[in-house]
């Protein structure tokens, strides 16, 4: 757990280039779509604001961020383990990229 | 009412009407030259761009037979950067190189026709001697370059006592999931209507007997799953014409889509509208529930009713006894 949650602090996030967006906010989700890989992917508004979040930003700038959205409107379960939880998702659909070497964008 | 959408966020392209197969049930009523009328490849380079800027994300390529069209591929290289693309296809021409051709192009997904778990069956419904091995080929070729495919099969009289076997083919081929697909009263089927049609009871009990192999995932959209798909459907036809759904080809023409952005079409025509409402006389709790959406398929709702509003024949609750191998006089008259 301790390894994770290093992993996770001591990155940047990126999303990956090329992505295209369809919000359908009419549906509370946004398909995302990779040309590079060709999948459509359907995500709830949690993960769709993270994906947002995810600039080149440090992981404790996208923390901030992310508690402020869920301070405002995101809602119940939008706490740290939600934050971890899109951002897993995210990593595995391919949709973000850590880079441990990369220069955080400070906000 | 169904979920309520500002404008299509997928659209399925007919783009063709021409095919190297005779299908006896073909919906299209296809012939092995493009008909007449049909839109070019330029034409539809320019129509998808124009969806993709105005929110598409998703097109969904069938006919006919894609691969018939001429310049499909310079088709796909052009949207493929923009739109998750799929494309139908019932495997004809579909070789290494064709498959090759295809992922570098950018091809999404594909999914392939089986009309019968061995040549015999297969081969004498396609009119067309060793299209059955192409098919399967078909689906080798596309796993092998890593592009996943499933498998399509239409549930008629002919298939329905291989539907096991086809499942058992398709996961031995390497595809991820295997469609059954309803028929519908259109083209050369509605003609071939009596030969191939079965009663709902035999459709179910054809459905309730699926016995997938692990691993292998069968979609179908008999009770409790029948659901009505027009509240996010878009379609635009050979011709370039919008119909909301390839089912809907024969009932409906909402417009020039070549000519008129279909988000405009889709926001202003009045029928468009309200098919996509729900707005049904009946509907199934369970399947409403499960699907989200109420009444069924509109197109078999329309084919053996004549009104949009009307309940959806092949759900077994709202059957209400129809003979589903009996077509409608007023279908027969169109």
């Amino acid at each position: 757990m301790a390894s994770t949650s290093r992993n996770f602090r001591s990155t940047c996030w990126t999303a990956e280039p090329g992505l295209r967006l369809r919000p359908v906010p009419e549906q509370r989700l946004c398909l995302v779509y990779t040309p590079a890989r060709p999948a459509l992917h359907a995500l709830n508004v949690t993960t769709w604001f993270v994906l947002t979040l995810c600039d080149g930003s440090t992981y404790a700038d996208i923390a901030r961020a992310f508690r402020r959205a869920a301070a405002d409107s995101l809602g119940p379960g939008s706490g740290t383990e939600a934050l971890r939880a899109a951002l897993t998702q995210l990593l595995g659909l391919g949709l973000v990229r850590r880079d441990a070497d990369h220069t955080p964008i400070r906000r | 009412m169904n979920p309520v959408l500002e404008s299509p966020p997928k659209i399925t392209i007919g783009v063709t009407e021409a095919c190297p197969l005779r299908c006896r049930h073909c919906y299209a009523d296809c012939a092995h030259a493009p008909k007449a009328g049909e839109v070019d490849a330029a034409t539809w380079i320019r129509v998808l761009h124009t969806l993709a800027e105005r929110g598409v994300v998703q097109a969904y390529f069938e006919g006919g037979e894609p691969l018939a069209k001429p310049g499909f591929l310079d088709i796909l290289r052009a949207v493929t950067p923009l739109m998750m693309t799929l494309m139908r296809t019932h495997g004809a021409g579909l070789d290494a190189a064709m498959a090759r051709s295809l992922r570098e192009a950018g091809l999404g997904r594909a999914l392939v026709d089986l009309m019968g778990a061995r040549a015999a069956t297969h081969d004498a419904w396609t009119e067309t001697p060793g299209s059955f091995d192409e098919a399967c080929e078909a689906v080798r070729n596309l796993v092998a370059v890593g592009i996943p495919a499933d498998v399509l099969v239409i549930l008629t009289r002919q298939t329905a006592p291989e539907l096991n076997g086809i499942l058992k083919l398709a996961h031995r081929l390497g595809a991820e999931r295997v469609g059954v697909l309803r028929l519908y009263p259109m083209g050369r089927a509605k003609r071939a209507w009596a030969d191939i049609a079965l009663p709902l009871a035999d459709q179910m009990r054809a459905i309730k007997g699926l016995r997938p192999p692990e691993g292998l995932t069968v979609m179908q959209s008999w009770h409790p799953n029948d659901h009505n798909c027009c509240w996010q459907a878009a379609a635009i036809n050979a011709f370039g014409r919008a119909i909301g759904c390839m089912y809907l080809r024969e009932y409906v023409d909402h417009g020039d889509a070549v000519a008129t952005p279909y988000d405009e079409i889709w926001r202003t025509n009045e029928l468009y509208r309200h098919i996509r409402s729900g707005d049904v006389e009946e509907r199934c709790a369970t399947c409403s529930s499960t699907q989200g959406s109420h009444g069924g398929c509109r197109s078999t709702a329309f084919a053996w009713h004549g009104r949009w509003t009307a309940p959806d024949p092949f759900d077994t609750t709202l059957n209400h006894g129809i003979d589903l191998t009996q077509l409608p006089q007023h279908l027969l008259d169109r």
